[in-house]
């Protein structure tokens, strides 16, 4: 299996470049990629030395522009496209059918994929992307069990990837609109969930409170682990009762999984955390690096070493083994 | 803005020593730190341009003291914060120094540390992540950096500052090692009281259920009269 690992800066790809990435994915700063935050992605410029320094070790970079083009302002996201495949882009990683068609009328040649927050995750959806835009491999939601996900893989024509690590998400990607709706502001358009400008912390003695916009997202005890501030991983009070509603802080570690998820004929590991540090891209890419080689040696351990890195600072398997149910 | 316990770290320490140093000999080490800085890592100002300039306290919790850190791309000023200046300034970091210097250096990821609650921030969250962002993008040494600043004896600096990291890492052992003795007594006996808790809780909760299938059984079925407002017509 490949493994792809995400980079928000020149110095990120750097670090998965030497931490064993086989593949490093990346976006432009702007809306069109999923992780538009501040000060975070890369220039036309970065990205030409970044995908220079990647080929001369052998590494793929893959572009992320998976945001939907907002109406009249369309020639940003052809232009990502158009500036992506000029500098030598391994593949591009859409969403958007509009773009999709664009890509594969401008550029016939290049390599497309399509994105998680596309949705696609039955057998119909995946075909269609596949016969008419030429899509070679598709980034698998994270709804789907291994048995799913085996069953796809049997078949379709295409290459699938499937989340491996790091933060969760309510499994609606590309059609949430809980951020949008708390700050006006899309991930599936604008390119940010809880974007920073809206996300405010305060200490109160010893409890610490997030707030998205006008809304308290959670109020954390002296000795309970954080979250990130999006309205998914909330605790509300509802019938009496205060609880996560949606899903907990915490994220998805397959490290357990690994040789479930070949078996499932999965061509791809992604690692999500392109607004991470490049410390947690080393410990992240390291890690799986040496379980995949251990993998491919017949071993397997199954233990991971990763729960601090996580956030709440608890990890599972998510949909994949489905424990809830 | 606010308070945070201080951090058990060599850097408590230090600080008789800080509080009784002259203010101008403070402020004339952190002006150097920053002009070294601005001048070995252009690009971090650069990145962080984008932005308009804002400042930032910056409150490590093992230190008697505070830095007032002022991001401009071109006039960057890093000093003892003083008070009263509040108003000016647009977020507050907290944290122990060594966790704020690995997070300088990005040999710590940030999220990692706040998820932890190593790290707390508050106010203008979209400048500390612009911040972070930018100072991640670059391969910072702070040893080197500090070697450099003392110019023809950098080399010597830089021996002064291993032994120094020998010492600290010393310290830190030895001291976590005194907080183990004095707490953990402590320990063992909330260790004791949370399996009461939880035994407690459980039987609680048994309870709870006993109470709950005794008033179904008993539970008495709406009468159905006109009194009530809930009732339904009866038959006819």
């Amino acid at each position: 299996m490949e493994l792809v690992c995400p980079a928000g800066t020149p110095a990120s790809l750097h670090a998965a470049v030497a931490a064993g990435a086989d593949v490093v994915y990346c976006g432009f700063r702007d809306a069109t990629n999923a992780r538009n935050f501040p000060g975070l992605n890369f220039s036309r410029a970065e990205l030409r030395d970044a995908v220079e320094h990647a080929h001369k070790h052998g590494v793929h970079v893959y572009l992320a522009c998976n945001t939907y083009p907002q109406a009249g302002a369309e020639e940003i996201w052809h232009k990502a496209v158009d500036d992506a495949v000029a500098i030598g882009i391994d593949a591009i990683i859409l969403a958007d059918i509009g773009l999709l068609r664009y890509a594969r009328d401008r550029h016939p040649d290049a390599r497309l994929h399509l994105s998680v927050q596309a949705s696609a995750s039955n057998e119909e959806a995946i075909q269609f992307y596949h016969q008419e835009f030429g899509v070679r491999r598709v980034v698998l939601p994270r709804v789907l069990s291994l048995d799913e996900i085996r069953t796809l893989n049997q078949r379709i024509q295409v290459e699938t990837e499937v989340f491996a690590f790091g933060g969760m998400c309510v499994m609606a990607e590309g059609r949430c609109s809980l951020s949008s709706y708390a700050t006006g502001e899309s991930p599936n358009m604008n390119g940010v969930c809880s974007p920073a400008a809206h996300v405010h912390y305060e200490e109160r003695g010893d409890a610490t409170v997030s707030r998205l916009g006008n809304f308290t997202i959670n109020i954390y005890d002296s000795d309970e682990k954080v979250g990130y501030p999006t309205l998914c991983k909330g605790r509300f009070r509802a019938m009496d009762k205060s609880g996560y509603l949606f899903e907990e802080p915490t994220s998805l570690d397959v490290t357990a999984i690994l040789p479930e998820l070949a078996d499932a004929g999965v061509s791809a590991l992604k690692i999500e955390g392109r607004q991470r540090g490049k410390a947690y891209i080393s410990q992240v890419v390291g890690a799986f690096r040496a379980s995949l080689d251990k993998i491919a040696k017949g071993q397997h351990d199954a233990r991971s070493k990763l729960s601090t890195l996580s956030e709440g600072q608890s990890d599972t398997t998510g949909a994949y083994r489905r424990n809830w149910q | 803005m606010t308070e945070s316990y201080p951090s058990f770290t060599p850097f408590l320490l230090a600080n008789p020593f800080i509080r009784n140093a002259p203010t101008f000999l403070v402020a004339r080490i952190c002006h150097h730190a920053m002009a070294t800085m601005h001048h070995r890592y252009r690009p971090v100002f650069e990145r962080i341009a984008e932005q308009e300039a804002f400042a930032l306290l910056i409150s490590p919790t093992d230190l008697d003291l505070q830095f007032y850190l002022k991001i401009d791309a071109d006039h960057p000023e890093l000093r003892p914060a003083r008070h009263g200046e509040e108003e000016t300034i647009a977020a507050q970091i907290s944290g122990p120094l060594p966790a704020l210097l690995e997070l300088l250096q990005g040999s710590s990821d940030g999220d990692a540390l706040f998820f932890s609650r190593t790290l707390r921030i508050e106010g203008r969250t979209e400048l500390v992540v612009a911040l972070r962002n930018a100072l991640d993008g670059e391969s910072i040494d702070l040893r080197s950096a500090v070697a450099e600043s003392f110019g023809v004896m950098g080399p010597a600096a830089k021996v002064a500052l291993g032994l120094a990291e020998k010492i600290y890492r010393q310290l830190q052992h030895d001291m976590n090692r005194t907080a183990d003795a004095l707490t953990s007594p402590t320990a063992t006996r909330l260790l004791g009281l949370e399996k009461r808790t939880s035994a407690q809780a459980a039987t609680m909760a048994e309870i709870e259920k006993t109470i709950q299938r005794r008033n179904r059984h008993t539970r008495v079925k709406p009468s159905g009269t006109a009194k009530d407002d809930f009732a339904l017509p009866a038959n006819p």
